[in-house]
């Protein structure tokens, strides 16, 4: 309505029919003035609304394990539920929803049926390559199964572990997808034939093994920290006290390969039958050529504690404290740190993954990082 | 009634100047009592619920109030002997500081930081750095493996070390630590290497410094006010005329100061000089009248001149005073008890303004009949000088078919500007302090600390568990931590602490360090072994940061780089957030989050008081302004033309401080009231003489004559007031070291501009346009 004529403060419009009154309309616009300033006063205390950003692995975050079933499928656990898969052989995760409550220790997977322990004796199982997972019992006839779904939304719920034994489990391996073998705190060996619908007690007495001057010193526990199985029979375990124990009967007895005097020892690797290796705190690091029969130390040249050991074939890597990596490319014969360019403060690694055939790569997780690291990068 | 009081207090002016000399004197012998200084205690909201839980745990967490240090080094790293000797000197001295919280001094050299050792078979805790080290590469080596040292309390590139000191509230004076911290500096300093000092005590002790200067800037306004007084009286004698009234006003002010016992704020002392050109402007405009009533009269009779001054000056000039008045008064809805002394203290002075600028200056004008000047003709004449030129340009845009452009020019102007106002910010806009300019010393000092370590600005959350011992409660502790980890992704937040950061690595050196150790306990037996190996290795008082003496609340620290009104609100609303999210896991464990303290917690609670008060400010100081103007002028459309060019100023204002990034915080809160309260005086004067004018027309009729005649007059006198009132305030833009000062002087002379420009285009521009019937009716007040 446009006003083209004026009259005493009244403004006709074109077609002459209606008229307004310019004082009734400004009066109004007051109002509407008034009203925009008192709009714009609340405006003023609208808040500002907070982001939140989600990183692959955050400062705080603590990766303990990583695993590859192939060399496209993999797993990646941690502390506070922290679970990350990958499809494209870690070229990138992605963060599975979890109960922060957990603490996830160590991953394991064969074909696509795959393990998790963790703090509080909790046992997770997936028979769909972790779409959904189960926890599972020490006894068998514990209470029924609760579904935890990975979806993108969900999280999982609280769960008590089932498990009749509480320890916490560090480490979890399986012969194949029936037969398993997971260790932890306080000498807990726990075995199952069945894929861990039956995880069976096989914790061998430890003051029948603990050497007297040890239980004397007020020793009566060993926490437990690695297993390995190099056939369907033949495995081996280590832990504090320079606990190495060995099974030729697919775990269901354990005898003392060596005990007492050492440090605690936190990995065991072999290349065959006979040549293994086994590191722990502040450096220390033991070899065998004959089978386990005698252990000798051999020389690494750190005082940082070493967390895990790999060796396939001619290549090995040992990863520690203050980020630190060591590779051998003669079959574990002689070892060379690798620098892992990273800027202190150091994080420590706990785990590292030598990808399966062909792709000539190691995988280091630890403290706030996973670190892919192509072998012989720093030759 | 106004003629019967007028020729009351003339016949009996001596008693009427003895009460008021008397009470003056009163007010003299109350300045001894008077104080300038910053109390950090004034700056919280004491009603807030931050404030509530910061007082709570203020025994435990001491000030929040902290000092930061930086130690850098030019050339080279830290790690060398002169620097780490450098170190322990400053951590000694910082120790040493009157009113400091031992157990709240941070360093690499104090005892708070330490390095814990594995064994095979025990745990062994010592401290980070006792004394100068032997062997600087052994160093080196612990600073890179000790959990929490690189990165937190040295610098990433080793080139920084910091330090930070707590002080007990009510021990502590900022000027003695400022000066015990520079003296550190002086020490310490040297071509190699540079001590940078920020934290709250640092600052107020830096505006504290900048005292003398105010008292310049105070001496250079004076001597404006006294040039400008001579520039529009061009006669000594009204020039002399003007600073009795002004002086005793001033005097009035620090009595209240001295008798109500509140501090005066050195930082919004630009206020106080506000009031002091309100009161000069108000004798000017008594005087301009006097002299206009007394040369029409024929120069004869004064005792009459000043009686007629009285009746026609006061009605408005009261109104004006009130108004004034309430505008400051009104600032102490904000319950913030610096802005509630600043507005009492000043409230009362506008309101004295009655007696000392309008009473007082009728009174001294009474006592020298024989020194009228001679220039009278001259300084009531309309038609000559500059600002007559100027004024003969706004009047005609305020009548005839230039009205409605003007009108229309004014909607635009408003359209725009209030788009512009909505986005003002609430709270510091700039990382730093908004007080100091970028490039200031305090401001480089938090820029170069928050570079290189996670920040100076804290906020502390506290996790209250159901009674003692309530933290040995596995679930709780992963309620913490889990909250820790929600917080640190979200933008801003460089770096959380808290109980759990504690544990976690005793857990693990406890078992023989393996790094699956490093969680929380699994159970209320764990937990409680690895409290009491805390308390085993533990001085009293060393884990007051962290959690209560009891056992029964944790602290979480969280850092910030900048304490940014966005910042702000954005660190509460992730908080806040994160207990909607988690009640249910919260009332698992019987948990209560507690927002808040450290100052990043206070600096919220000021800010969200500012944010609801700026709201109930507004309304309350424009409502009762409307009441008032209604009242006077019994017309609810002259309130209306009186409230339009006052918020046309306002929104202009804000949609300024939003160009110049000027956030709207408990400093410049009080501008924008005061403001409104000043601004509207323009528009009672103006308004008044256009109705006085229009009376004097025959037969009441109306002519654009009456609004030409109001601009060309009373415009003077406003446009002397206006630019008194801008040379009050200007000063501090040019020669305060204080960003915040000169930012305010900006503001304000930049309100006052725009509320003489507003009140002198859109009023008359609105009294053509609308011809309101109140214009013509007889009034009870007629113009100044």
């Amino acid at each position: 309505m446009f006003c083209v004529a004026e009259e005493k403060n009244r403004f006709y419009t074109k077609d002459n029919t209606s008229f307004c009154s310019w004082r009734l309309l400004i009066r109004h616009y007051y109002l509407i003035l008034i009203s925009i300033l008192l709009l714009n006063t609340f405006l003023w205390s609208m808040c500002i609304s907070s982001g939140q950003a989600d990183s692959q692995l955050a400062r705080r975050d603590k990766a303990f394990s990583i695993n590859f079933r192939d060399n496209k499928y993999g797993w990646i656990v941690g502390d506070n539920g922290l679970a990350l898969r990958t499809e494209d052989g870690g070229g990138s995760w992605q963060r599975v929803s979890m109960s922060e409550d957990y603490t996830f220790n160590d991953v394991y997977f064969v074909g696509k049926k795959g393990w998790i322990v963790g703090g509080g004796g909790v046992i997770l199982h997936t028979d769909d390559s972790g779409i959904t997972w189960s926890t599972q019992s020490a006894t068998g006839g514990g209470p029924p199964t609760l579904e935890i779904s990975t979806g993108a939304d969900r999280t999982c719920p609280v769960v008590e572990p089932s498990s009749a034994l509480r320890q916490t489990l560090m480490k979890v391996f399986f012969i194949d997808q029936d037969k398993g073998i997971t260790v932890g705190a306080d000498g807990t060996i726990l075995r199952t034939e069945d894929g861990g619908i039956n995880w069976i007690n096989v914790s061998p007495n430890l003051l029948e093994i603990l050497p007297a001057e040890l239980i004397d010193r007020g020793v009566t526990s060993v926490n437990l920290y690695d297993v390995l199985f190099l056939n369907e029979t033949s495995g081996w375990v280590v832990g504090d006290w320079g606990t190495i124990l060995c099974t030729a009967d697919e775990g269901k007895t354990w005898k003392v390969s060596h005990i007492g005097h050492f440090p605690p020892l936190f990995s065991i690797s072999f290349k065959n039958l006979k040549e293994g290796w086994t590191v722990g705190q502040n450096g220390f690091a033991l070899k065998t050529d004959n089978g386990g029969d005698t252990w000798t130390k051999f020389s690494i040249d750190t005082e940082n504690s070493l967390y895990r050991i790999q060796v396939k074939e001619d290549y090995g890597v040992i990863v520690g404290d203050q980020a630190i990596t060591f590779e051998s490319n003669d079959g574990g014969k002689t070892w060379r740190s690798i620098n892992s360019n990273l800027q202190p403060p150091y994080p420590w690694f706990v785990d590292v993954c030598l990808l399966p055939s062909n792709s000539a790569r190691i995988v280091t997780v630890g403290k706030g990082i996973i670190k892919d690291t192509k072998i012989g990068s720093n030759q | 009634m106004f003629n019967k009081i007028a020729t009351w207090v003339i016949r009996q002016r001596h008693i009427t100047l003895c009460i008021i000399i008397l009470i003056t004197a009163f007010f003299v012998y109350q300045i001894k009592n008077m104080m300038i200084r910053t109390e950090l205690s004034d700056l919280y909201p004491s009603n807030h619920p931050f404030i509530k839980i910061h007082n709570k745990y203020k025994d435990q967490l001491g000030s929040p109030f902290k000092v930061f240090m930086m130690l850098s080094v030019k050339d080279g790293d830290i790690y060398n002997r002169e620097t780490l000797e450098k170190v322990i000197r400053i951590t000694d001295g910082l120790d040493a500081i009157p009113g400091v919280n031992h157990n709240q001094v941070y360093s690499i050299a104090s005892r708070k930081i330490k390095k814990t050792k594995v064994t095979e078979d025990s745990v062994q805790s010592e401290n980070l750095m006792p004394k100068v080290p032997d062997s600087m590469d052994d160093f080196r080596k612990i600073i890179h493996t000790a959990p929490g040292i690189l990165g937190v309390w040295v610098s990433r590139d080793e080139k920084s070390v910091i330090f930070t000191a707590g002080f007990i509230e009510h021990l502590m004076d900022n000027n003695v630590i400022f000066r015990e911290v520079r003296k550190i500096i002086e020490d310490e300093s040297d071509a190699n290497h540079i001590v940078r000092a920020a934290g709250e005590p640092i600052l107020m002790g830096w505006v504290n410094k900048y005292q003398p200067e105010i008292y310049f800037i105070f001496g250079v306004t004076f001597c404006c006010f006294i040039l400008l007084l001579w520039i529009y009286f061009r006669n000594i004698l009204c020039v002399i005329l003007q600073i009795p009234p002004m002086i005793l006003g001033v005097i009035w002010f620090l009595g209240y100061s001295g008798l109500l016992g509140y501090n005066v704020e050195p930082l919004t002392l630009v206020i106080p000089v506000l009031i002091v050109a309100r009161s000069l402007s108000h004798s000017v405009q008594f005087t301009e009248r006097y002299l206009e009533l007394y040369h029409e009269n024929g120069e004869k009779d004064v005792p009459t001149a000043v009686i007629k001054t009285i009746e026609h000056i006061f009605p408005p000039g009261l109104l004006g005073i009130v108004t004034d008045a309430l505008g400051i008064l009104l600032i102490a809805v904000a319950p913030v008890p610096m802005m509630q002394k600043l507005a009492y203290l000043c409230g009362l002075w506008a309101f004295s303004n009655i007696i000392t600028g309008l009473l007082f200056t009728a009174l001294f004008v009474t006592y020298c009949p024989s020194l009228m000047p001679r220039n009278i003709a001259n300084i009531v004449a309309t038609e000559k000088g500059l600002v007559q030129k100027i004024l003969g340009i706004i009047a005609k845009a305020g009548y005839g078919k230039a009205s409605f452009v003007t009108f229309a020019v004014v909607l635009i102007l408003a359209g725009f500007t209030g788009w512009q106002a909505s986005k003002v910010h609430i709270g510091d806009v700039n990382p730093g302090s908004p007080i100091f300019w970028q490039d200031s010393d305090y401001n480089v000092a938090i820029d170069q600390i928050n570079k290189s370590f996670p920040g100076t600005e804290e906020l502390y959350v506290l996790f209250e568990g159901p009674g003692p011992r309530a933290l040995e409660n596995p679930g709780l502790l992963r309620t913490v931590n889990s909250f820790q980890r929600y917080m640190e992704q979200t933008p801003n937040v460089s770096r959380t602490l808290s109980v759990t950061d504690l544990l976690q690595p005793i857990y693990r050196s406890i078992y023989s360090g393996y790094p699956k150790w490093e969680t929380l306990p699994q159970n209320n037996t764990q937990a409680c072994v690895l409290f009491n190996s805390l308390f085993a290795r533990a001085a009293p008082g060393d884990f007051s940061l962290y959690f209560s003496e009891d056992v029964s609340a944790a602290n979480v620290v969280v850092w910030y780089k900048d304490h940014m009104g966005t910042t702000l609100r954005s660190a509460i609303a992730t908080v806040k957030t994160f207990i909607e999210d988690k009640k249910d896991l919260l009332a698992q464990n019987k948990c209560t989050v507690q927002l808040a303290s450290g100052n990043v917690g206070l600096l919220a609670a000021i800010n969200e008081t500012v944010d609801n008060a700026q709201l109930l400010n507004f309304i309350l100081v424009m409502g009762s302004c409307f009441i008032l103007c209604s009242l006077t002028y019994k017309s609810f459309v002259a309130a209306i033309i009186l409230m339009i060019p006052l918020n046309l100023t306002n929104i202009i204002t804000l949609s300024i401080m939003n160009y110049l990034g000027i956030g709207l915080n408990i400093n410049t809160l009080p501008i924008i009231s005061v403001g409104v309260g000043v601004g509207i005086d323009y528009g009672i004067y103006l308004l008044s003489r256009i109705c006085e004018e229009s009376h004097l027309l025959e037969n009441g009729a109306y002519s654009p004559e009456v609004t030409i005649r109001a601009v060309k007059t009373t415009g003077k006198a406003i446009f002397f007031t206006a630019t008194t009132m801008i040379a009050g305030v200007i000063f501090w833009y040019f020669l305060s070291s204080l960003r915040f000062q000169a930012e305010m002087g900006l503001m304000l002379a930049l309100i006052m501009a725009l509320n003489l420009v507003t009140a002198l285009v859109l009023i008359p521009v609105l009294v053509n346009i609308f011809k309101p019937k109140f214009i013509t009716k007889k009034l009870i007040i007629v113009a100044g």
